[in-house]
């Protein structure tokens, strides 16, 4: 049986987050998304993705199925999209370029009875991160494990279909066990870089990710943007743990 | 750490094109006899104008893109002519929002890949600047003119990412030695850095270009010598934002001689790379 929680504060007071996360508990799926800031309507290609991703993720983590399944997903977010009549044109051709987010998709499954565990696996495309946690220690940090791997220019997600073939083949899967007490974090990237830059200096971040007060998060992480550790962005946190084997 | 300053609304960046519109932008490109200096270079800033109001564009239901940017574009020629291209109020510079309102829309041929090869498709798009050649080239005026709209940009924008100048032109100042009003124009400052000054010759003769060089060459013609002069260094994020990382040297000044469209291409995606830091806010 899983446990989870959201935990997000958006960079800016005046302006909803473009990160999305999306929870189905009981079958055992999480999906958390990052919509390209310099993008069209990033934020609902965001959420698009992370609701479909819980609703009905894709058959299989290749690169065949996940390019059906974002079409899919596009073919919804252009659904969306009400283009005014007599748009000029930087207006259409914003719309027919499309938006972008990261997503990276957990499954968690039953591992055979007795095992005392659960099976998990995931797919990334992009720089949002999910960290695997036992006793406190990092077991798997996915798809980067390292600040120095984050760049201004993740691989993303794309609505359009033209542009989807070379994005996708950036996808990064992989695949776990965790048992009961083990974590599983997913962040976005500003706070997954800061995270595992801190995690160089010491474990004390990740206790401080796996207990601090959903409360207190959003004054923690302002606290850190003032004292410039933290880059100024969107911040999401979903906190899933294994409280009884399956 | 300088160059490192997110943009948004709160802290918007700021591009400066220099045009030269002097009577030799007549001559054709590369030496290929069809297309024109001038011809090119407006249809290129054209695209670059457009491209950013696409990058400003974040919801359908604005009635304006957002002000992620402010622009200018200032031509020169002759005789001592500098004057704004793109607007033309007080501070010489337009927010990217107010962009539509300075264009006119066009119907225009351009070359689309349908995955098999190019065709000629028919494209609405927006057009701002109509190519102009004529007289002398006085480009210290010009830099100038730059350093008078920009000084008062940064004294009100000191959190922003610093101005981005992109310089074009096809010959030697006709006003005087332009590093001193270069120097000049790169000292201005906000707490992200030096303002950045990019300079680009084009060619008539289609010779091989010296593309972001990290060095004169010995060899080299004090033309190529003073521009390189007056060209900022690159910062290293700006070049991987572009996706040239790998192509274009450490220590590499904005700097480009004896340019064909492909070169004037690659200039602007570079010196226009700050789209990619874009936040939305």
């Amino acid at each position: 049986m899983l446990t989870a929680s959201v935990l997000s504060v958006p960079k800016s007071a005046g302006e909803p987050s473009e990160d999305a996360a999306a929870l189905d508990l009981a079958r055992g799926r999480i999906a958390v998304c990052d919509g390209a800031s310099r993008a069209l309507a990033s934020g609902p290609w965001a959420r698009c993705l992370a609701d479909r991703f819980v609703a009905a993720p894709p058959d299989d983590f290749g690169e065949e199925a996940l390019a059906c399944w974002v079409r899919a997903a596009a073919e919804e977010w252009s659904a969306g999209i009400r283009l005014p009549a007599e748009a000029p044109p930087y207006l259409s051709d914003a719309v027919a370029r499309g938006s972008f987010a990261t997503l990276l998709g957990v499954v968690v499954e039953a591992a055979p009875p007795g095992a005392g565990s659960v099976w998990w696996r995931a797919v990334a495309v992009g720089d949002t991160c999910l960290v695997a946690l036992r006793a406190g220690a990092v077991v798997r940090s996915f798809p980067l494990d390292g600040p120095e791997q984050f760049t201004s220019a993740p691989a993303l997600v794309p609505t359009s279909a033209g542009a989807l073939p070379g994005a996708l083949s950036t996808a990064d899967v992989t695949s776990g066990a965790c048992g009961v007490g083990d974590v599983l974090l997913v962040m976005t990237d500003a706070l997954a870089r800061w995270a595992l830059g801190r995690a160089a200096r010491g474990g004390e971040v990740w206790r401080f990710l796996t207990e601090v007060a959903p409360g207190d998060f959003e004054g923690e992480v302002r606290l850190l943007w003032r004292r410039g550790e933290l880059e100024v962005d969107d911040v999401t946190l979903v906190r899933c743990g294994v409280v009884v084997g399956v | 750490m300088t160059y490192q300053q997110r943009i948004d609304r709160r802290r918007p960046g700021c591009f400066l094109f220099l045009v030269d519109q002097s009577g030799t932008m007549y001559e054709p490109i590369g030496g290929s006899a069809q297309v024109r200096k001038g011809q090119a270079l407006s249809d290129t800033v054209n695209d670059v104008l457009y491209a950013v109001l696409i990058e400003c564009t974040k919801d359908v239901r604005e009635e304006e893109p957002r002000h992620y940017f402010d622009i200018g574009v200032i031509g020169y020629g002759g005789p001592d002519m500098v004057v704004p291209l793109v607007g033309g109020g007080r501070d010489l510079l337009v927010p990217s929002a107010q962009l539509p309102r300075h264009a006119r829309v066009e119907t225009r041929e351009k070359l689309q890949w349908d995955g098999a090869g190019y065709r000629s498709v028919s494209r609405r798009t927006m057009v701002w600047l109509d190519p102009v050649w004529q007289g002398s080239t006085p480009m210290c005026g010009a830099l100038q003119h730059a350093h008078r709209v920009l000084k008062r940009w940064v004294s009100r924008h000191r959190d922003s990412f610093p101005p981005i100048v992109l310089h074009v032109t096809d010959g030697m100042a006709t006003d005087g030695d332009p590093r001193r009003p270069a120097a000049r124009l790169r000292k201005l400052r906000t707490a992200d850095g030096n303002l950045l000054l990019f300079n680009l010759h084009l060619s008539a003769r289609g010779e091989d270009a010296v593309y972001f060089p990290a060095e004169t060459a010995k060899s080299t013609d004090p033309a190529t010598a003073l521009l390189y002069e007056m060209s900022s260094e690159l910062p290293a994020n700006l070049v991987e934002e572009a996706g040239y990382a790998g192509r274009i040297a450490p220590g590499a000044r904005g700097f480009v001689y004896n340019a064909d469209v492909p070169e004037l291409v690659d200039f602007m995606r570079i010196g226009t790379a700050t789209t990619s830091r874009v936040r939305a806010g």
